[in-house]
């Protein structure tokens, strides 16, 4: 039996309570899906296609079956990993896992990428603010928070796009990858890692070319919500009674800064990193159309038009998978900085 | 919009006080510190969305060309911006400033469902929810909590995709995200309110828990909306405005930001050098939301030190 | 004060008797006005540059906090708070610094398995003897205490009390000890100073001052106790006044007895009336 108060005993009992998460998104999906709009197919279709088109595709997917059935059904899929086949015209016949497990690491290259740029230039500008309180740098580090976080992601990329790409010819405009050469052999799906694994550096400058104005721009939108967190903890603990005893032993200014003030204002950042992460995955999806970046979010949006209904399903259902494994992890990075919170 | 901006974390240590006219407790303190830096932000993004909303309502009147039907196109496409076209010309040969201006009324139309519908729902709940405690309450918690965390676009946008396209729709396909914010917000004030000795007495005297309800404690929960509301105005705008990018929102022709951004990123504007197709509607967007967060921001830190002082 | 010597602090609640110590160890928060000077081994301590001044805070004068529970950061274990004290003064290496450790927890009593516990996991009182522990681990000239066992039962604090009086007499270390209890005045301090509404009223030797006060608020103060005959402090009929607007001339005038219309108007200044006493009251010298 592990230690109370220990790590483990901690992840694990997160990890029980993830389940009923898990559940309640796997069911609001199913009502979206299947309840609200009466009929699935014949919403997608919007009353274009044959009655007869529609009913056999009813059939096909189990959608004639009573509610009851559909959900067992649909629990049954999730569960087993098993989410049909494709029907539209370009991944027809497929494997919906397969063609979900192929773009996925397009999005998670892009998800860290962006992170990455956020964490750094958001938690940089975030510290500068509180630090200056009510100075100069302060009120342009709260702006900055407060305009680059209401920027429209989609609008962003253009800029940076017409910027970067189309005038300056610094960056490719879109898509993951040069034409001209062929993209490293597979064994992640991540472009940088694997050419790296395979110690192409050519491919791996390439990769990383097309990887930076998509991650520039996700990445800046994010950080203002960090900036804004940052500064506002970072004000409360610095007045904190354990600072002010800090200060009274003598402990240097650098480290009052960082380990006293900053990680425990880092505390509640991490506890809406969740969200840091939900804003990070409906960004994508913008990010990924402006840039034509061939991820889980632009399938999502072309299998809306081809109306596809397995493969929006099946995504949706990764997306809720990812947003849990995230939630958790999220939990299990606070216990680690915070002992309080393992009890 | 989240529980950790400033905003919200301060929401929770906010305090009920005891009626005062509803529009002198957001008046009051917007004058009294027009010199602060809140202040002044306050004041610039209740300029910025007042002159929006005169821009929505007089835009049969300022746009110079018509935006729907045959007599819209006025001019070769892709006009760049000129004396007669001041923002240029779309792919279409539409006047881009005319949709622009024409916008700013989808725009507001779709946020006002979406966040109205949204309070409509999440207030009540949360009202109830908090008031009653109990095993209820953490049901509908965990819940919301659930819902709160899927990233809120693709949830709208599955919705959306269900309903089918127009304004209204994309308004109810809105309200779904921001039911648990304001359901949130709601609950947890209405729990610390719960405690204060003045609900405590009414309680004692035999008042009924709906008179409770609804006479003691929603009225101080309402102080706190205002603040929620303009910041998930702002983010409902960028919502709106990226289902419409992804060609889930606003059909056209009707005049709409997000889909005039759309509609210059599928025929490549940005690659060929057409830059005021996708800039204007942009900014436009961006002045609002920054509006919005403004007096969003601007207002939490007015009214709230304010309530904490009332208490004091 | 003189080095190892034991000065006391005494004054109702609110007089500024914790801003005093704060104001020793520099540390009041930023844009405070300060006015007056503290002369710590004649230098003064306002005209140090911030890198000078950090050296001796906590080296050469430590303060234990009145308030225990909120003074450790709760992401730290006890001996990171140590060794980081220790090595923000002294090039040590980590196993004489956790020596040190270990014999400071140790005279606190304070068990050393729980070297490694994070400070949530302590109770108060474990808490008030871990800072008072690490307030001396630096074996500090001078010890500023700010009610050091107020959380602390009655046998612990005749410990602690011994152990101060152990450290003073080994290191020459100066005490001064901040307190409502004028029972342990009496029995530690060789001198004590009696402060109201932020200003030093009386001081002089504990003899003295116990047996022939001269200011009203002093009298009034130790009157107070014989009367209720307990050790503890009682307050005076009248409300302590508001340190933002104090009154003005004297400050207790509005609650001295033996007040003239003049004690509105003038500041009485700090008066020696026997050798090693001295009060402001403008009428000292009738009460001598
Ligand atoms: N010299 C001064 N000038 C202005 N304000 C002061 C002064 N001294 C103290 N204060 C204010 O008075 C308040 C109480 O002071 P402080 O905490 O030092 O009282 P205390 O004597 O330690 O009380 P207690 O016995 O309850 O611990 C503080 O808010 C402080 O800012
Ligand atoms: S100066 Fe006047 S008011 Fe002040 S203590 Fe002396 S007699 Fe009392
Ligand atoms: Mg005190």
């Amino acid at each position: 039996m592990p230690r109370r108060g220990s790590l483990v005993a901690y992840g694990v009992t997160r990890l029980v309570m993830a389940f009923p998460m898990l559940l309640i998104l796997l069911t609001v999906v199913f009502v979206v899906l299947r309840i609200i709009p009466g009929d699935p197919i014949y919403a997608l279709y919007g009353g274009r296609a044959k009655p007869s088109v529609v009913m056999a595709q009813r059939h096909k997917l189990g959608l004639d079956q009573p509610l009851y059935l559909q959900f067992a059904n649909y629990i049954a899929q999730v569960f087993t990993g098993n989410f049909g086949t494709s029907l539209g015209p370009i991944f027809g016949g497929q494997n919906v896992m397969d063609v979900i497990m192929q773009r996925l690491p397009a999005t998670v290259e892009l998800a860290v990428g962006s992170m990455l740029v956020a964490t750094i230039i958001g938690i940089s500008v975030g510290i500068l603010s509180g630090i200056n309180r009510d100075r100069i740098v302060d009120v342009v580090g709260r702006l900055y928070g407060t305009i680059i976080f209401v920027i429209p992601i989609f609008w962003l990329g253009l800029m940076l796009q017409f910027v970067f790409a189309v005038d300056l010819k610094w960056f490719p405009v879109n898509s993951r990858f040069d034409v001209s050469i062929p993209p490293p052999a597979t064994i992640t799906g991540l472009y940088t890692i694997d050419s790296l694994l395979k110690g192409r550096l050519d491919a791996f400058a390439v990769a990383v070319r097309h990887l930076f104005l998509p991650c520039l721009t996700l990445g800046l939108v994010l950080s203002g919500f960090f900036t804004k967190t940052v500064r506002a903890n970072l004000l409360r603990t610095a007045g904190a009674d354990y600072v002010e005893a800090a200060r009274a032993r003598g402990i240097r200014r650098r480290a009052i800064v960082m380990r006293y003030a900053f990680k425990n204002a880092l505390i509640p950042v991490i506890t809406v990193l969740g969200l840091e992460f939900a804003i990070l995955f409906a960004g994508a999806v913008l990010t990924e159309t402006t840039f034509n970046w061939n991820g889980m979010g632009l399938l999502l949006v072309n299998s809306i038009e081809v109306q596809d209904y397995p493969l929006i399903q099946g995504t949706i259902i990764v997306y809720s998978f990812i947003i849990v494994i995230i939630s958790l992890m999220v939990d299990f990075l606070n216990g680690l900085i915070d002992p309080r919170v393992r009890y | 919009m989240t529980e950790s901006d400033d905003s919200f974390a301060d929401v929770k240590a906010q305090q009920p006080v005891l009626p005062r006219p509803f529009l002198g407790r957001l008046l009051h303190p917007l004058m009294e510190n027009r010199r602060t830096l809140a202040g002044v932000l306050s004041w610039i993004g209740l300029g910025i969305v007042v002159a929006f909303i005169v821009i929505a309502v007089l835009a049969p009147i300022l746009a110079p060309y018509p935006v729907e039907g045959p007599s819209a196109i006025v001019a070769p496409k892709l006009q760049p911006p000129s004396l007669t076209h001041l923002m240029g010309t779309d792919e279409s040969g539409q006047d881009v400033f005319s949709r622009v201006l024409w916008g700013a009324q989808t725009s507001l139309e779709v946020m006002a469902i979406g966040v109205v519908l949204a309070l409509a729902i999440g207030f009540p709940v949360g009202l109830y929810s908090g008031y009653s405690g109990g095993a209820v309450d953490r049901i509908i918690l965990l819940i919301m909590d659930s819902i709160y965390a899927f990233p809120g676009l693709l949830l709208a946008l599955l919705v959306a995709v269900m309903l089918g396209k127009g304004v209204f729709n994309i308004g109810i396909a809105i309200t779904v995200i921001y039911i648990p914010l304001y359901y949130r917000v709601t609950r947890n004030q209405t729990l610390s309110i719960r405690e204060e000795t003045y609900v405590e007495a009414a309680r004692g005297l035999g008042a009924r828990p709906w008179t409770i309800m609804w006479s003691y404690i929603a009225y101080n929960v309402l102080v706190t909306i205002p603040v929620i509301f303009a910041l998930s105005a702002a983010d409902a705008i960028l919502t709106a405005a990226g289902l419409s990018f992804l060609g889930l929102g606003i059909q056209w022709p009707t005049p709409d930001w997000g889909l005039d951004l759309s509609i210059a990123n599928t025929f490549g504007d940005i690659g060929n050098g057409v830059w005021w197709t996708s800039f204007f509607p942009g900014l436009m967007i961006i002045l609002l939301t920054v509006g919005l967060s403004f007096l969003g921001e601007g207002l939490n830190d007015l009214v709230n030190p304010l309530l904490k002082k009332e208490r004091a | 004060m003189a080095g190892g010597e034991t000065v006391g602090i005494v004054g109702e609640t609110g007089c500024g008797k914790s801003t005093l110590g704060k104001a020793i160890l520099s540390i009041l928060p930023p844009r405070t006005r300060v006015t007056g000077h503290l002369l710590f081994r004649r230098t003064d301590l306002n005209t140090l540059d911030r890198e000078a001044l950090r050296r001796l805070q906590g080296e050469e004068i430590a303060l234990i906090f009145q308030d225990p529970m909120t003074r450790l950061n709760p992401l730290m274990t006890i001996e990171q708070h140590f060794l980081e004290t220790i090595r923000a003064h002294q090039k040590v290496s980590k196993r004489e610094a956790l020596e040190r450790t270990m014999a400071a927890l140790t005279s606190m009593r304070v068990p050393e398995s729980r070297i490694r516990n994070y400070p949530h996991e302590f109770s108060g009182g474990m808490r008030q003897r871990i800072m008072i522990a690490l307030a001396l681990v630096l074996t500090p000239s001078l010890l500023v205490a700010d009610e050091p066992t107020t959380s602390l039962d009655v046998i612990v604090e005749a410990q602690i009390l011994e152990i101060l009086q152990d450290l003073k007499r080994n290191y020459r270390m100066s005490l001064l000890l901040i307190t409502h209890n004028l029972g342990i005045v009496a029995e530690v301090c060789d001198k004590v100073a009696v402060l109201y509404a932020g200003k030093v009223v009386e001081q002089g030797s504990v003899t003295d001052i116990f047996a022939r006060p001269v200011h009203p608020y002093t009298r009034l103060l130790l009157q107070s106790i014989i009367h209720l005959d307990t050790k503890e402090l009682r307050s005076i009929d009248g409300q302590p006044p508001d340190l933002l607007f104090p009154p003005s001339g004297c400050r207790f005038h509005p609650r001295c007895p033996y007040a003239k219309p003049v004690c509105h108007e003038k500041v009485p200044p700090l008066e020696q009336f026997r050798s090693g006493q001295s009060a402001a009251c403008l009428f000292g010298k009738d009460f001598v």
